[in-house]
């Protein structure tokens, strides 16, 4: 049998997903490595394979690359830049992320180049992309011998209007190449080609630093697969959601971060579609987060403007919103006297009060245990047995007493406030942006997602939700469902009036070209190409963008005229103005064309009724276990319905049908 | 379900801040001016139908003051009952709890069931309200008339629509009419994305709820606040600081305040500090009271909610005819941002013996301002409106951090590649000041260089520049920074510039920046 593999390497599980030719599909949790994460990846692999069987793609999302610039364990790298530019690094937007707390420390990436590893040179080109003094290419050779010297692993080489005109950096790095050959090298005219020189150069910096760091993972992952005879070349998850090989990540390493959460976006759109809907919204909740991400035209939105941490990371990202609300977090009532529910977390350890690991403050888990939403004996398929008594202590001291209600009420209350965090979140990403949450299904997803996921709709009118056949591992079914995908982009940021067509488009076939030269590395063929432009008006900051016919030999009309009708869309007015081209971008996707995943049907748990309180009301609910249920077989709430790795709460109200892909909820009053 | 269900409360305030947040989202996005779509110099607030602060974006915090006072002053001069559904009213003067003149408003009421029973205020810094200087910083101002065009409340829109002769007034007396016209739309929108907010809210819990949750959400601040000053130990105390300018007699322009605290009672009396000054750095008394609020949330060391409720417990005292409380007709456009800073460390400096560990040492505590304008025959003139950070103050557990804004202004610098390519500027250099923040146990943050040189023919230059004479301050021994310095290089000679003025550059002028370091904490080891 041969099997197609896909594994997530998530903060506490690194969960697998196998699909076989058939289409039948296993799913497994095995605890993360944190010091190897490459370790967790061969246990699973070992285990999936364990039956012998051959694999006919293995794909991978780690967030190891996005760890090493959190903790700051990348490689040594040394920064060449425009003379008189050395600091703009250090000293970045000059904002604080803080308005009233004081503690507030550095909020630009200081310690990851410091002062003596940052180095000027002569040469300067202007707004107009004209060379306005020549690259002092001797400056350049004792730059890199100077920070050779100083033991440098990498070099990143930012200089200013590069987005424009690249001709220095390119000569750059020649000279590099040939005073330490071999030494890994990033420019920021091809990691982040864009205007904003602290952004960009941010993004650089950490490109190269990741450089040596995941060569050396990647190698490892592949030594793990060759060690279990798997032949096919590795393919990683990037943070627009598509995979690429390894040897592209190892070149533009940057693109591994951000990852996770566009795989788990993937994964939504993915069970949209088998669930016929071509948009949505999907909620991720975890422990110590929930994201939330918006399927559009059966994709995730992107956006560009991604951040790592307190560091600008421009590179294009599912768009995801993370809010401080997830299982583990703690309940409290404030110096006034009123419950407030986060934003601290009581992460996996100590965790909840429930868990016994010496945890005492209440979380939501524990409110979700005192209400009898989640069964205290099969938590995490069981593999954690929860102590209500704990739970019940913990809010019964700190909710119940001091705002003098009973235990239940306190429960409650706390879903309450922690459902209202999570819908907020979810009105920011629809409400706020002008869409109408109302017309979207919502998507739970992870442990917690389903034990909230009706709360949430009923708050925003939302009359449909779709839950995943495997809610607990949509990141690694999202990386058996993307695309391989490349991407190039140049920046302009001038006045299309100022660009001939010519120009234009010889520049869109030379983005084209780079794509399918990534695509032949990776032994493929696209077989979709997206020409895109990010424009605005002149004297606007904020861009919107337009999809460019292929082909066309007037993209610069075609530009003009999407834009000024994407700003009607977008804003309700237009006007026939100069627009300014800010970004030419292209992708190519080779779609992935297996089937759909069937998941096994067999139930662990005996069907029954549970005393749970929903929405304050005791109920005495049918708990059914997911893998039984008929499919086509309408019923009414209130249920609980549980499965291996989460819960779903179908309040009174809501009626549920399952498929073999997903469980549909709809309102039925 | 009872009106005070924590849970009903809680949420209401999520809405309140998001319907805020909303704003400030409408406004980056669709304003005209660089100064609010690349700075977010801009602020959004929502208050109870009284003009109760209730709910705030993450904006800039001195901007707090003017949307505390502004509504109770306008309903003075302008009854609720006289407001109908559908009207904005627009104004910048100082009598509405105003900042500066730059700093323009507009204020909707929200009706529900055809009464009021929120306001949504959007505060935006028009990079020009026209006057003697572009920009409308003029230095040495000797009345507000001189500064900018005065807007009492008027109606800028109703339920017909925008009034065109009102928005034709206002943009007949500034610069940029074009971006200007673009950027009171915006604030318009922001206003009715509120609107429709809080009327979603009250259509959820129903409108006595979310009226009671907003008194709630009052009382809980209050309580906060009491407790925070509970904490603080009894007794009197007593701080001041200095302006780089002179009053009235040729001395250093003085701050002085005095705090008293008694159990969950605070009195902060700012009577001491010298008379109205004959320039642009007076302020409003409205400002000086979001300056003590915002310097004793920070003594708190607390995570407070900013309402109206928070300044129940603060009593603050203003004397007229001081430069904190200088009349209606007195300059101001400085005061905003530069006086203000100099009420927090005066605070901070009261408080030096009592919670040093709480304190952060004296910093580039100014907006560090230039303004350069490129006037363009036959259009709009083109400004950048730039501000400087420097060297953050040390503290206690760390030293200071280098290039920040400090205290009261949060807004960001534009990059060099924005400059060169929107204006006729070239920047030479950005780098930072080593060596320029004091020494102490833990150092002061260094500032920042940065140099321009002039590619038009002809720039109007205004500079506002506090802590250019009168440096950054060290705590517990630490030694101050060094101040701000602005050279200019003509003609292959360098001059010394002064920290405050209005000048005409002409072509290939250098002009050079160097930004105060911060202060020291603690004796030099």
């Amino acid at each position: 049998m041969m099997y197609e593999i896909g594994i997530d390497i998530g903060g506490t599980f690194t969960d697998a997903v196998c699909r076989a030719a058939d289409g039948s599909t296993r799913l497994l949790k095995v605890p993360s490595t944190p010091r190897d994460p490459s370790q967790a990846v061969g246990v699973a692999l070992a285990r999936l394979l364990a039956d012998g069987g051959g694999v006919a793609r293995f794909l991978h999302g780690t967030t190891v690359a996005t760890n090493a610039i959190l903790e700051g364990t990348a490689a040594k790298v040394g920064l060449i830049t425009t003379a008189g530019f050395e600091d703009a690094l250090e000293i970045g937007r000059m904002v604080r992320a803080a308005n009233y707390d004081l503690s507030f420390g550095p909020q630009t990436p200081v310690d990851v180049v410091p002062a003596e590893r940052r180095l000027g040179v002569a040469g300067r080109i202007g707004p107009d992309g004209a060379e306005v003094s020549a690259l002092d290419e001797a400056a350049v050779a004792r730059a890199v011998h100077d920070l050779l010297a100083q033991g440098v692993q990498a070099i990143a080489i930012s200089f200013l209007f590069a987005f424009i005109n690249p001709a220095h950096e390119q000569r750059a790095r020649e000279i590099v190449a040939r005073e330490a050959p071999g030494l890994a090298v990033s420019l920021s005219s091809e990691v982040d080609p864009a205007i904003r020189e602290y952004e960009r150069t941010c993004a650089t910096v950490f490109d190269a630093a990741l450089k040596p760091v995941m060569n050396v993972y990647l190698s490892r992952i592949e030594t793990i697969l060759a060690g279990q005879g798997v032949s096919v070349p590795l393919q990683v998850m990037h943070s627009r959601g598509g995979l690429l090989g390894a040897g592209a990540a190892r070149g533009r390493p940057i693109r591994l971060t951000l990852s996770g959460p566009s795989a788990a976006a993937i994964g939504a759109a993915s069970v949209f579609r088998d669930a016929g809907f071509e948009q949505g919204v999907s909620i991720d909740v975890g422990g110590t987060s929930a994201d939330v991400a918006l399927i559009e035209n059966g994709t995730p939105a992107l956006r560009h403007d991604g951040r790592i941490g307190k560091y600008p990371v421009r590179v294009p990202t599912a768009d995801v919103l993370a809010v401080a609300a997830g299982g583990g977090s703690i309940a409290w009532i404030d110096a006034a006297g009123g419950l407030r529910v986060g934003p601290r977390s009581a992460g996996a350890d100590p965790g909840p009060a429930c868990y016994g690991r010496g945890g005492v403050l209440p979380t939501v888990l524990d409110a979700s245990v005192v209400l009898g939403l989640v069964d205290p004996t099969r938590f995490a398929n069981g593999e954690l047995q929860l102590r209500p008594d704990l739970a019940e202590a913990a809010i019964r001291r700190d909710i119940a007493e001091p705002l003098g209600m009973s235990l239940v009420e306190a429960a409650t209350a706390i879903h309450r406030v922690i459902n209202a965090t999570m819908a907020e979140a979810v009105r920011q990403m629809t409400v706020a942006r002008g869409i109408d949450p109302r017309d979207f299904p919502l998507m739970p997803a992870g442990g917690g997602g389903g034990l909230h996921v009706a709360a949430i709709a009923e708050d925003l009118g939302m009359t449909r939700i779709v839950v995943p056949a495997a809610p607990g591992v949509l990141a690694a079914t999202g990386l058996l469902e993307a695309p391989l995908e490349h991407d190039a982009s140049r920046g302009f940021f001038r006045s299309l009036t100022q660009l001939p067509e010519a120009a234009l488009r010889e520049a869109i076939a030379g983005l084209t070209a780079r794509c399918a030269a990534a695509m032949a590395a990776d032994g493929a063929e696209a077989d979709e190409t997206e020409v895109s432009a990010a424009a605005s008006f002149m004297g606007q900051g904020h861009t919107l963008d337009v999809v460019i016919p292929t082909g066309t030999d007037t993209p610069g009309e075609a530009i003009r005229l999407g834009f000024i009708e994407a700003h009607r869309l977008a804003y309700g007015h237009t006007r026939d103005a100069p627009v300014r081209l800010v970004e030419l971008r292209v992708v190519q996707r080779k779609r992935s064309t297996t089937g759909a995943m069937r998941w096994p049907a067999h139930a662990t748990t005996p069907d029954g009724t549970r005393a749970a309180t929903i929405y304050g009301q005791a109920l005495d609910v049918p708990i059914l276990h997911r893998a039984r249920l008929a499919p086509g077989e309408r019923r009414q709430g209130p249920a609980i319905i549980e499965q291996a790795d989460s819960t779903t709460v179908v309040p009174p109200g809501w009626a549920f049908t399952a498929h073999p892909t997903h469980l549909l909820l709809e309102v039925s009053p | 379900m009872s009106p005070l269900d924590p849970f009903v409360v809680e949420v209401i305030r999520h809405g309140l801040s998001a319907a805020a947040e909303e704003m400030s989202l409408v406004m980056t996005r669709s304003a005209r001016s660089p100064l609010l779509r690349e700075a977010g110099d801009l602020s959004s607030a929502v208050t109870d139908a009284e003009g109760g602060l209730a709910g705030q974006g993450k904006d800039i915090p001195i901007h707090m003051g003017a949307m505390a006072y502004a509504i109770p002053e306008l309903l003075k001069l302008k009854p609720l009952e006289t407001m109908r559904e559908g009207d904005a009213l627009i104004f910048n003067i100082g009598k509405l709890g105003g900042n500066h003149l730059n700093d323009v408003k507009v204020a909707r009421p929200v009706f529900v069931d055809g009464r009021v029973v929120a306001w949504a205020i959007s505060l935006a810094h028009w990079p020009d309200v026209g006057g003697t200087w572009p920009g409308s910083y003029l230095v040495n101002a000797v009345d507000s008339f001189q500064e900018a065009i005065r807007i009492p409340p008027v109606l800028l829109a109703t339920a017909e629509g925008v009034q065109r002769g009102v928005m034709d007034m206002i943009l007949s007396n500034v610069r940029d009419p074009v971006a200007c016209e673009g950027d009171m739309l915006a604030q318009l929108a922001s206003t009715r994305a509120a609107e429709k907010r809080i009327r979603e809210m009250c259509a959820q819990y129903g409108t006595e709820t979310f009226l009671a949750a907003l008194k709630r959400l009052h009382d809980l601040s209050e309580a906060e606040m009491r407790e925070a000053i509970r904490d603080l130990p009894d007794g009197v105390y007593e701080g001041e600081d200095f302006l780089d300018d002179l009053d009235a007699n040729g001395d250093p322009a003085r701050i002085h305040i005095r705090i008293e605290i008694e159990g969950d009672r605070a009195v902060f009396d700012l009577s001491g500090s010298c008379d109205r000054l004959a320039n642009f750095c007076n302020m409003t008394p409205y400002i000086a009271r979001s300056a003590v609020a915002y310097g004793a949330r920070c003594l708190s060391g607390r995570d407070m909610q900013q309402n109206a409720g928070a300044l129940r417990p603060l009593t603050i005292i203003t004397r007229p005819g001081s430069i904190l409380e200088p009349g209606f007709d007195a300059p101001v456009a400085a005061g905003n941002h530069e006086t203000s800073m100099r009420i927090v460390e005066a605070m901070f400096k009261a408080m030096e013996g009592v919670i040093p560990e709480r304190l952060t040492a004296g910093g580039a505590s100014t907006s560090g301002l230039l303004n350069f304008c490129e006037p363009r025959k036959g259009e709009p003139w083109r400004m950048l409106y730039e501000v400087h950070g420097g060297g953050e103050g040390g503290r206690h557990e760390r030293d200071g951090v280098s290039a920040t804004r400090v205290l009261l202004t949060n807004t960001s610098n534009t990059p060099a590649e924005m400059i060169e390519t929107n204006y006729a500027i070239r920047v030479e250099k950005q780098a930072i000041r080593r060596g320029s923040g004091g020494a102490g146990r833990h150092k002061g943050g260094d500032g920042i260089i940065r140099r321009y040189r002039v590619m038009a023919p002809e720039m109007w230059l205004t500079a506002c520049l506090e802590r250019s004479k009168n440096p950054p301050f060290g705590l517990q021994g630490g030694k101050p920074g060094q101040t701000f310095r602005l050279t200019l290089l003509r003609d292959g000679v360098e001059t010394q510039l002064d920290g405050k003025l209005n000048m005409l550059l002409r072509q290939d002028d250098v002009l050079t920046l160097e930004s105060a370091g911060g202060g020291g904490f603690g004796e030099p080891v």
